[in-house]
């Protein structure tokens, strides 16, 4: 229930009169000569309680019709189905993420939840006020405007091959409402609510604004492929064999025990079938190719859950790079460059005919070809860091290597660029200081200690060219120790060498970074985007391979896949649903509750007739009562003075 | 039909109090009344009635001798005795409550009091029964007997009862009991007790008082005389009631015990009337505004019983 004027509620005060008169009015009275007193306290002692209560019913007759009278005058409503509301601003989070193309029954997941919103809209009026926030595709801002508006960007929405971020979505909308002027708020989530979607339980939203959320979607099981691995995770070497491992999803019931038959294909061609029981993974060998990219997907039989049923993945076969060092990199990255060229990843070769070469103190820096890359080392002495610079200032690199006062251990910071030197624990270290305006942007693809400790970019002569802060050596850092040297060493060399190439498990919806000199991407549905100057383009929910090119010529290719967690179908169930939302959270199942649901503060039907229609009938009955006495015994004694006399005759 | 409506018009007995009040003084508009009342009654009002008529009766054993009329024995050669003007048919005494509560109106500017009431139809009473040839007594008592006047008859007797009724004022509490008591042990002779009081009396002893009076042989009738305002509570939502002669008061909220009080003033009477008709006394509830006519005729009813 609500009210128009609420405001004129505050006359309900007004009650006050009638029961102050009824407990105090005897406070001021007159006096008068009254000789026939004994009928009077006859009258008292006789209809003491009949009295009392005739005046307590009249003094709720009087309060209740005056509360009548304010609650008319506040214009008071009823919440109730199909009636009109006050202007409300609602934000329809939308879950379009991957699990939303579901097929349930014959419809999928997606289109119940959009004839949800739809719904709602159908319920809404001029003055409400809305936002589409598709939670499939959070990088889209959301969609404010009117009920039509709302209404095509509903109609318009598809799932989105993505991962949903429902805690981030309700979160963004709330964010949303706080811009609104409207008192009445409300966000209405239609999800399938996959408990994946909510990545922090942290009570998103509190108690500040009702959410609405449907509950009726049905639980389902779903069978997917969640990985793909090209040789093992090193770039595949022209002419040699590579294998492709698939995994499946893990079974969410011990009856789930159903395998998955793939097929996998390269370059259009099917190159291996297999089947797979649920959790476990195979391998299928590939036969040798040429130079150049390579493109394929492993492929289930379809169900209910199309998107995760098949897996992309791209890779460049390619010669080996050639390699040179020049000075001394280091015992461990020596003998790491050993090994991969015993096994054929890289070859040996002399600075003037390198693809990479591996500076140690910035010798041969000026030496390499054009179109070589360079790994810079530092040296172990810090006295030898003037001649550092001059070298990397006659090589076109804008840096400098500095001397620092940073002592004690740090870590290289996680999330950055490169996965692998996450963690990577940093003893000794230079500061990396830019000097003047580069000539192309660069890039930090670690940090330590609050400063860079890896920088790439491209040097004066378009040649690129990655800098790292310390010495690979034990007292430098953790590296040269660990198990990831050799993938560093892997990953330099093949990055570096304009090589790279290995596939590597991206999601829809992620940044790719774009290589240098690309200027377009083209989509998995073929139309080509330009590279803006952020250098990193942001995929779209759908699932494929992402084409970099320049001009023509196709620079690296990116196989982008639906995130492993949209696979897993589990539900969130009622109390996981309030922790992760708040407690205003108002669940609403199947059985078409939701339009009923949807307008917290719907306006029923004004209350103001039928109250005053009571308010005649208490006042009716409050006359009624104050004069039933006479007209009753007026009937039934009729004691006048000719009834009395003729008593006597 | 004109005559007869003009004549009504004129008849005092059937004017209201409050315009009768406007006529003049006690002994004007007790005749006034008295005339139009027997008027009223369509017949003569002097065949029948004259109290200047005497007769003559056999003698009985017993008789005063000084009372035998010796002419008459001299015409017929037997006894006859005189019946002179004060040996009546009938004794009458008016008692008259004069206690402060019949001072009392509710509308003073307007409705006499039932003091002014009492003394006028008692006044008339006095007239009709002395023309009747009846012997008119009157006292007058609140606490105690303040007046009274022996019973007697002749038209000397009727002026000197108005004028001891027009001298009469209310005040005093009522001890209706020990004054009809009194009363009762004057009176030797038996004839007719009219009570004029507003009854605003200790019930029970008042009670005790009338059955006294009729055990005693007396012809009791009693007007209760009530003020409008005692019937129907005045138009005040709230009010702060007190007795004139006891100082006594009670809160009263009007409005919310209307209907009640009206249902109690009738109970009340209705009790007055079954406590006294079953001891044969005659109980006559007179409002104060409306015409005396009405308790007239309930006197003469009573009148006429007796014979």
């Amino acid at each position: 229930m609500g009210a128009l004027s609420p405001l004129f509620l505050l006359a309900g005060a007004a009650i006050a009169v009638p029961i102050w008169l009824h407990l105090f009015q005897r406070h001021e009275t007159r006096r008068l000569s009254f000789p026939a007193l004994r009928y009077l306290e006859r009258t008292e002692r006789e209809h003491a309680r009949q009295i009392r209560l005739r005046q307590i019913l009249l003094m709720l007759a009087r309060v209740g019709a005056l509360l009548l009278l304010v609650g008319a005058g506040a214009r008071l409503f009823f919440a109730g189905r199909g009636a009109s509301h006050p202007p409300t601003a609602v934000v329809i989070v939308l879950d379009n993420s991957m699990s939303s193309g579901r097929v349930a029954g014959e419809l999928r997941v997606l289109d119940e939840l959009k004839a949800l919103a739809l719904e709602t809209l159908d319920a809404a009026t001029a003055e409400d006020r809305f936002w589409v926030v598709r939670a499939g595709e959070p990088w889209l801002p959301a969609i404010p405007g009117s009920e039509a508006e709302a209404r095509a960007a509903v109609e318009a929405t598809e799932p989105s091959d993505a991962a949903g971020d429902l805690s981030a979505a309700l979160e963004r909308a709330a964010r949303l409402l706080e811009t609104s002027t409207l008192e009445q708020r409300e966000i209405h989530l239609l999800s399938d609510l996959q408990a994946s979607a909510f990545p922090r339980m942290d009570d998103a939203l509190g108690d500040e604004v009702p959410v609405l959320v449907w509950t009726g979607a049905e639980p389902a099981t779903n069978r997917a492929l969640v990985s793909v691995t090209v040789g093992a995770g090193l770039p595949p070497l022209e002419g040699r064999r590579t294998e492709v491992t698939v995994g499946a999803l893990e079974a969410t019931t011990d009856a789930d025990t159903a395998h998955v038959p793939l097929r996998l294909v390269v370059n259009e061609r099917i190159r291996g079938a297999a089947t797979l029981p649920p959790g476990a993974q195979t391998t299928i060998a590939l036969p040798p190719s040429g130079s150049g990219w390579v493109r394929g997907y492993a492929d289930a039989d379809p169900d209910a859950l199309r998107a995760d049923d098949r897996r992309y993945f791209a890779y460049r076969s390619r010669p080996a790079p050639a390699v040179a060092v020049a000075g001394d990199p280091g015992l461990f990255f020596r003998e790491a460059l050993a090994v991969l060229e015993e096994a054929e990843r890289i070859r040996a070769v002399s600075v003037d005919g390198a693809d990479l070469l591996l500076s140690s103190e910035g010798a041969g820096l000026a030496e390499r070809p054009s179109g070589a890359a360079a790994l810079v080392l530092p040296p172990d002495d810090p006295t030898l860091l003037p001649a550092l610079n001059r070298r990397l200032a006659d090589a076109g690199i804008p840096w400098r290597v500095e001397p620092t006062r940073a002592s004690g251990e740090s870590r290289i910071e996680e999330g950055g660029p490169v996965p692998l030197l996450s963690g990577v624990r940093v003893r000794r270290s230079y500061g990396l200081r830019l000097e003047g305006d580069p000539p192309a942007p660069v890039r930090t693809l670690a940090e330590a200690a609050g400063g860079p400790w890896a920088v790439d970019g491209t040097d004066a002569s378009g040649r690129r060219y990655l800098l790292v802060a310390s010495p690979l050596d034990a007292d430098g850092t953790s590296l040269p120790v660990s198990t990831a040297m050799l993938r560093f060493a892997e990953w330099v060399t093949g990055e570096w060498s304009g090589a790279g190439g290995v596939h590597m498990e991206r999601e829809t919806g992620s940044r790719l970074p774009a290589p240098a000199g690309a200027t377009h991407v083209r989509l998995p549905g073929g139309e080509e985007v330009e590279v803006d100057g952020t250098r990193t383009v942001r995929a779209t929910g759908r699932a494929g391979f992402y084409a970099f090119l320049a001009a023509d010529t196709v620079l690296s290719v990116a196989a982008l896949n639906p995130p492993v967690s949209e696979s897993r179908l589990e539900r969130l169930d009622s109390d996981r649903l309030e922790a992760a939302i708040g407690s205003r959270v108002v669940e609403v199942g199947r059985g078409g509750a939701w339009e009923s649901a949807v307008f917290r503060a719907r306006q029923g039907p004004e209350l103001w007739w039928p109250f005053l229609l009571v308010v005649l009938v208490l006042l009716a009955a409050e006359g009624l009562m104050a004069t039933s006495g006479q007209r009753r015994r007026t009937a039934s004694v009729p004691l006048t003075p000719e009834t009395v006399t003729r008593g006597v005759e | 039909m004109t005559d007869q409506t003009s004549s009504a018009a004129r008849r005092a007995d059937l004017l209201a109090p409050s315009d009768l009040a406007q006529l003049g003084g006690i002994e004007f508009i007790a005749r006034e009344v008295v005339e139009g009342f027997i008027m009223g009654l369509h017949r003569s009002p002097h065949r029948g009635f004259s109290a200047e008529y005497a007769e003559l009766r056999a003698y009985q054993a017993g008789d005063d001798l000084r009372y035998i009329d010796w002419r008459m024995y001299g015409r017929s050669d037997r006894y006859y005795v005189k019946q002179f003007e004060e040996e009546t048919n009938l004794r009458a005494y008016l008692l008259l409550d004069v206690s402060e509560s019949m001072g009392w109106s509710s509308d003073p500017d307007v409705q006499p009091t039932k003091m002014w009431y009492a003394r006028h139809l008692a006044a008339s009473l006095a007239l009709i029964l002395l023309r009747q040839g009846d012997s008119v007594g009157m006292a007058a008592f609140h606490d105690r007997i303040v007046d009274r006047v022996q019973a007697r008859g002749g038209r000397r007797q009727w002026h000197e009862v108005a004028r001891r009724l027009g001298a009469l004022e209310a005040g005093g509490g009522t001890s209706a009991e020990s004054a009809l008591r009194e009363l009762a042990i004057r009176l030797r002779r038996r004839g007719l007790v009219v009570l004029l009081s507003d009854l605003l009396v200790q019930r029970e002893g008042t009670l005790t008082a009338l059955k006294f009076l009729r055990h005693h042989g007396h012809e009791v009738l009693v007007f209760h005389l009530i003020d409008p305002g005692e019937r129907e509570l005045p138009p005040a939502s709230e009010a702060r009631f007190y007795d004139p002669e006891t100082d006594q008061e009670l809160l009263v909220s009007v409005a919310d015990i209307r209907s009640e009080y009206r249902e109690a003033v009738g109970e009340a009477l209705a009790e007055w009337q079954r406590d006294l008709r079953p001891h044969g006394i005659g109980y006559e509830v007179v409002d104060t505004d409306r015409p005396m006519a009405r308790a007239l005729r309930a006197y003469l009813r009573k009148r006429e019983r007796l014979g």
